[in-house]
């Protein structure tokens, strides 16, 4: 397909001026993440996981050593009750690695604005919209231990919890107002000007309407002492193997495995 | 020294102190006592009150067991502590410590206070056999322990340090993993909870 003049003119712009912003040392934030023309808008995590295992990637701002507690499982200070709804977090398997969260995109800026898909992104447009941080660690997730999760107090039974429920003398009673909520949590696609790959953990209520904050909605704090729950136990410092990568079809368009 | 709140008269129907000791503690400086509100579990070793040894700040209250008649305590049925039951209360409470040294700042309530809660569930849930664990305090006013078991299995129980809505006061939210994986999660009163844990552990 032939480039249009105008949109040629734009393309060696910021290439030449990426060149020279890299050179010197303004400019280091990784071409590779950025959302091509060329990649879908929307990349389907359930097609995707039923193909593969996924690891999503999220960054702490503190140390490791600060960042899990004496058992290897993440403090609850590390993620804030108010962020779970819409978590940020980025699919691994690509391009995008550990070394790049360091990069953090500027809020409320369109650094952070959804990708609408088709558009090319110059990067030398964003070279003021992010910062590096110094000191940071990351967090993995198995998709599979967050995606279409259902927030336990409607948890379906079964044999297991029967037993469970028995010993422990409970009823598990779905009329009880601090369980009212048939909650779900979600990984969804939500790629950004500067991150093809970011991903959020989504809460839908017992509706599948989204939660954007859990007080509100589940009327309870009770779901947001779970959220953090399992957020704590399935997070991970560092992997047991190597990421599975994920085949372009799967992000590219008119691309078949 | 003794409690001003135990008077001469209740001392004789008062027959030991148990696990559950810190949580009837503010009732006992409040409220005259009674038989009934004695009810509680107590240690076979009758001679042995774990908590002077486990918590200095509890010295007092337990120095009051020189002038407790013990010599009804037979007729009480007794729940014999488990020989880790010391460990694990120490071991929380060191955590405890440790936590509130770097992350005071996360609550909003008195160092006291903060204390005194802990120190109600932490009794209750050393009874539990568990290999190791944590505790914190976050940033919603709560604290979180997490206690791992052997085959992986997982339990995490938050104690809100101040009245929350959901909750009653005797009450805690508890999740329990089996290999990662988040088999039950609810609210439940926390000696009833680990009453039932400790069955659901022996299974």
């Amino acid at each position: 397909m032939q480039q249009q003049p105008q949109t040629l003119w734009k393309d060696l712009k910021n290439f030449f001026l990426c060149k020279y912003l890299r050179c010197t040392g303004k400019l280091s934030y990784p071409h590779s993440i950025l959302p091509k023309p060329k990649y879908k808008s929307i990349i389907n995590i359930d097609d995707l996981q039923s193909h593969q295992e996924l690891v999503v990637l999220r960054r702490s701002s503190k140390s490791k050593e600060e960042s899990f507690n004496s058992i290897g499982n993440l403090r609850s200070d590390i993620i804030d009750e108010k962020e779970i709804a819409g978590l940020s977090m980025n699919l691994m398997g690509t391009f995008l690695k550990e070394e790049h969260i360091v990069f953090s995109p500027k809020m409320r800026t369109k650094a952070v604005e959804r990708w609408p898909g088709l558009v090319k992104v110059y990067l030398s447009e964003f070279k003021s919209l992010y910062n590096i941080l110094s000191t940071v660690s990351p967090i993995y997730y198995r998709v599979s231990d967050l995606h279409n999760i259902t927030i336990p107090y409607k948890k379906q039974y079964d044999t297991e919890i029967e037993k469970v429920l028995k010993k422990l003398k409970l009823k598990f009673d779905t009329d009880n107002l601090e369980f009212k909520a048939n909650g779900q949590i979600q990984i969804e696609h939500a790629p950004t000007y500067l991150n093809y790959w970011h991903v959020e953990l989504c809460l839908l209520d017992f509706n599948t309407n989204p939660v954007r904050k859990i007080k509100n909605q589940f009327h309870t704090s009770l779901a947001s002492y779970v959220l953090s729950d399992i957020l704590s136990v399935n997070g991970h410092s560092s992997l047991k193997e190597p990421v599975k990568p994920i085949h372009s079809c799967f992000y590219k368009l008119n691309n078949r495995a | 020294m003794a409690s001003p709140a135990l008077s001469n008269n209740y001392q004789t129907e008062i027959v030991a102190y148990t696990p559950e000791y810190t949580a009837y503690k503010k009732y006992f400086e409040d409220t005259p006592l009674n038989n009934n509100d004695c009810s509680l579990l107590w240690a076979k070793n009758k001679n042995t009150f774990l908590y002077n040894n486990l918590n200095s700040n509890l010295d007092n209250y337990f120095n009051i067991s020189s002038e407790i008649d013990l010599t009804n305590q037979e007729s009480f049925e007794a729940t014999p502590l488990p020989l880790y039951y010391s460990n694990n209360f120490s071991l929380l409470n060191s955590a405890f410590n440790e936590e509130y040294n770097k992350y005071s700042h996360y609550i909003s309530v008195s160092k006291e206070i903060a204390k005194e809660k802990f120190s109600e569930t932490a009794s209750l849930l050393s009874e539990l056999p568990f290999e190791n664990a944590s505790v914190e305090l976050t940033k919603s006013n709560s604290l979180k322990y997490s206690l791992l078991f052997a085959n992986d299995k997982l339990l995490l129980v938050t104690k809100p340090l101040s009245p929350i809505e959901e909750l009653y006061d005797n009450e805690i939210v508890f999740s329990f993993f089996v290999n990662r994986e988040l088999l039950l999660s609810n609210a439940a009163t926390t000696s009833n909870f680990v009453e039932g844990f400790k069955e659901f552990l022996s299974m």
